[in-house]
């Protein structure tokens, strides 16, 4: 039957899709717990997760100190353009929804080198280093809240806010009790996506970093230098269980919002 | 509790004149449904009096106050919408007490206002549910209850049944006219449904094109349409445009298309000559034994069976006429219709209502069931 035919090409394209995101994470783990350099571990262990785990605490909170203001930031950006994008109309909109996106569509070296020219040659080089590094994951977080929230306010039904009016409530009393619980669910997934987007980036941010603050991705590709394939794993992976803890927290906390 | 006084409405939107210039009295405790198709302006002239769309000419007063100025918020007005609008992150409880709130009631007394309410729209068990747990029937109540619990001094429905099976809306429309009775509170609303306006209402709106046609009780609009539109717009009916032939000194005229010649009652206002627009009800063509008094020759194109009446298309004089029959007439007959039998109709002068023509105006005839569009376009 053509039906099953094509289910079975559906299902195989699924299993490679999955083992093509999984299976090098799973290699990476493997690798970092193996004492020697090789795919499958003969001598297990944890050595090299203590090995520069100094630096590694180090970064992980030069990481934060970077990326939670970022997302504060973009946060406090995104919501009052979320609602100008989904409930008005005005001149220059489209442009905006062009900008909104693009920091996606660029590759990170071209911003980091168009961001660094720019601290470097101007005015700007007055404001402190790491608060330019902020401001620059502030551009690149933006989109990643922005576009969700945009879409959610979109969606929603206009007739749940018309009631609340209805029913007694000023519009400021509205947006509070009602439009902002409604699309809260997205708001809080956007900014844990965007939170795991900031942590991660490497290109823009190796471009900006001041002297000595080593946030973790710049961390990882440092620990290179030791020459321990191993190390470098173990240190991606503390990463990687960072981002996943983050975006579970955030899945966890939307499923919580969105029962009440 | 109020009595809703409107004056000359008008509301523009670009060039098209969506309401235009309407008038309504509804008295304290009435319930008075704007009934029209797509784009007449019914739901425009709601929002009006909800404070949700500014008029541009015109007033609304709700219980002798002037509401011009006067924010949706501040007019106590229950809201029951169409899709229900039920806030999502809100249980049915703290849906129902949503208005008592920010009216900062006292809690015990809010919960006592939810549990009334909660009993007389029978949803008491669902208290603690999610909207999403509800089926459409159940939010439809819930919407009610909420839109009631504050008291509103007018209750405004916008098409609140159109989402529910056909036969779960007739129960609801019982139970809404019951429920609208005993709480007596004024109430306006709005649906393309004349069945559903029927069911419900003490005073119907006729509406086409931003204006009102006809407002009367009922059966007065059924009965007296005041107009071919509404004469058209209201059961099911065979419209013709036709041209009277003559009057006689008793008063009933003959009109005429093709080779059909009518009788009809004359109220003196259409001369020989005169082009009008002729409506019959179809529940109002007959089946006759023999030639009678105004009866005419036929022949039955189709013939059908209905729940309400079985329904016959005939051919008289080349043009085509809707009856329909009751099952006793057909059962008094030898067998039913059959498509080339000659028969005859008859037709009361009394039940053939003729008009000035108006033929410049748009067919009025079939309400366009689309509803989601009208919603755009009107609000």
């Amino acid at each position: 039957m053509p039906a099953s035919g094509f289910r079975r090409l559906a299902r195989a394209g699924t299993i490679l899709c999955v083992a093509a995101i999984i299976l090098p994470l799973i290699a990476m783990v493997l690798f970092s717990l193996s004492g020697h350099v090789e795919a499958i571990p003969t001598e297990w262990t944890t050595k090299w997760y203590t090995f520069n785990s100094s630096d590694v605490v180090a970064s992980i909170l030069h990481s934060l100190e970077i990326s939670v203001p970022a997302v504060a930031i973009a946060l406090l950006v995104a919501m009052p353009l979320s609602f100008a994008m989904a409930r008005w109309d005005f001149a220059g909109k489209r442009l905006i929804n062009q900008m909104i996106l693009l920091p996606m569509l660029l590759p990170g070296t071209a911003l980091g080198l168009a961001l660094i020219e720019l601290y470097n040659t101007g005015i700007l080089s007055k404001i402190p280093a790491l608060a330019f590094l902020i401001g620059a994951h502030v551009v690149i977080v933006l989109p990643v809240i922005a576009r969700p929230v945009i879409a959610a306010l979109e969606q929603m039904d206009i007739e749940l806010e018309t009631a609340s009016m209805s029913l007694g409530a000023s519009p400021a009393t509205t947006v509070r009790k009602i439009t902002v619980p409604v699309i809260l669910p997205t708001v809080v997934v956007g900014s844990i996506f965007g939170l795991a987007r900031s942590i991660t980036d490497f290109a823009i941010t190796l471009f900006l970093v001041p002297v000595g603050f080593l946030p973790m991705s710049i961390e990882i590709y440092n620990s290179t230098n030791y020459s321990i394939p191993q190390l470098t794993s173990a240190n991606a992976v503390i990463l990687l269980a960072m981002s996943l803890v983050v975006v579970g927290i955030g899945e966890l906390a939307a499923r919580r919002v969105s029962r009440g | 509790m109020a009595q809703v006084e409107i004056r000359n409405l008008e509301k523009s939107y670009g060039a098209v004149k969506s309401v235009d210039g309407v008038s309504l009295d509804v008295a304290d405790g009435e319930l008075v449904t704007l009934l029209g198709a797509s784009g007449c302006g019914k739901t425009t002239t709601l929002r009006i009096v909800a404070g949700l769309i500014g008029e541009d000419n015109g007033t609304v007063a709700i219980g002798g106050k002037p509401m011009r100025g006067v924010p949706s918020w501040r007019r106590n007005i229950g809201i029951v919408f169409q899709h229900y609008a039920l806030f999502p992150h809100m249980t049915v409880k703290d849906n129902i007490a949503y208005g008592l709130r920010l009216r900062k009631w006292k809690a015990d007394r809010i919960r006592a206002q939810v549990d009334r309410l909660a009993q007389i729209v029978e949803i008491g068990e669902l208290l603690p549910r999610y909207p999403r747990e509800l089926s459409g029937g159940q939010q439809q109540r819930v919407a009610v209850a909420r839109a009631l619990a504050i008291d509103p001094a007018v209750l405004l429905m916008d098409e609140p049944l159109s989402g529910l099976d056909a036969s779960l809306r007739e129960r609801v429309q019982y139970e809404l006219r019951a429920l609208q009775q005993a709480s007596g509170t004024t109430t306006i609303y709005v649906t393309h449904d004349q069945q559903e306006a029927f069911a419900l209402s003490d005073r119907v709106a006729v509406m086409n094109r931003g204006r009102i046609e006809q407002f009367g009780p009922v059966a007065e609009v059924y009965n007296q349409p005041a107009s071919a539109f509404t004469a058209g717009f209201i059961g099911s009916n065979n419209r013709l445009a036709a041209t009277v032939v003559g009057v006689d000194s008793a008063g009933t005229g003959v009109v005429a298309q093709a080779g059909a010649k009518l009788a009809f009652a004359s109220t003196g206002a259409a001369l020989a000559g005169d082009a009008v627009d002729v409506v019959i009800r179809a529940n109002r063509v007959g089946l006759a034994d023999a030639d009678g008094p105004h009866s005419y020759p036929a022949r039955v194109v189709t013939c059908s069976f209905s729940p309400t009446a079985w329904r016959v298309l005939v051919d008289v004089g080349g043009v085509t006429l809707r009856a329909d029959v009751s099952e006793a007439a057909v059962a008094a007959r030898p067998r039913p219709p059959e498509p080339g039998e000659e028969v005859w109709i008859s037709v009361h002068p009394e039940n053939v209502w003729v008009f000035p023509s108006e033929q410049d105006q748009s067919e009025p005839d079939k309400p366009e069931p689309d509803k989601q569009q009208q919603n755009r376009g009107e609000t």
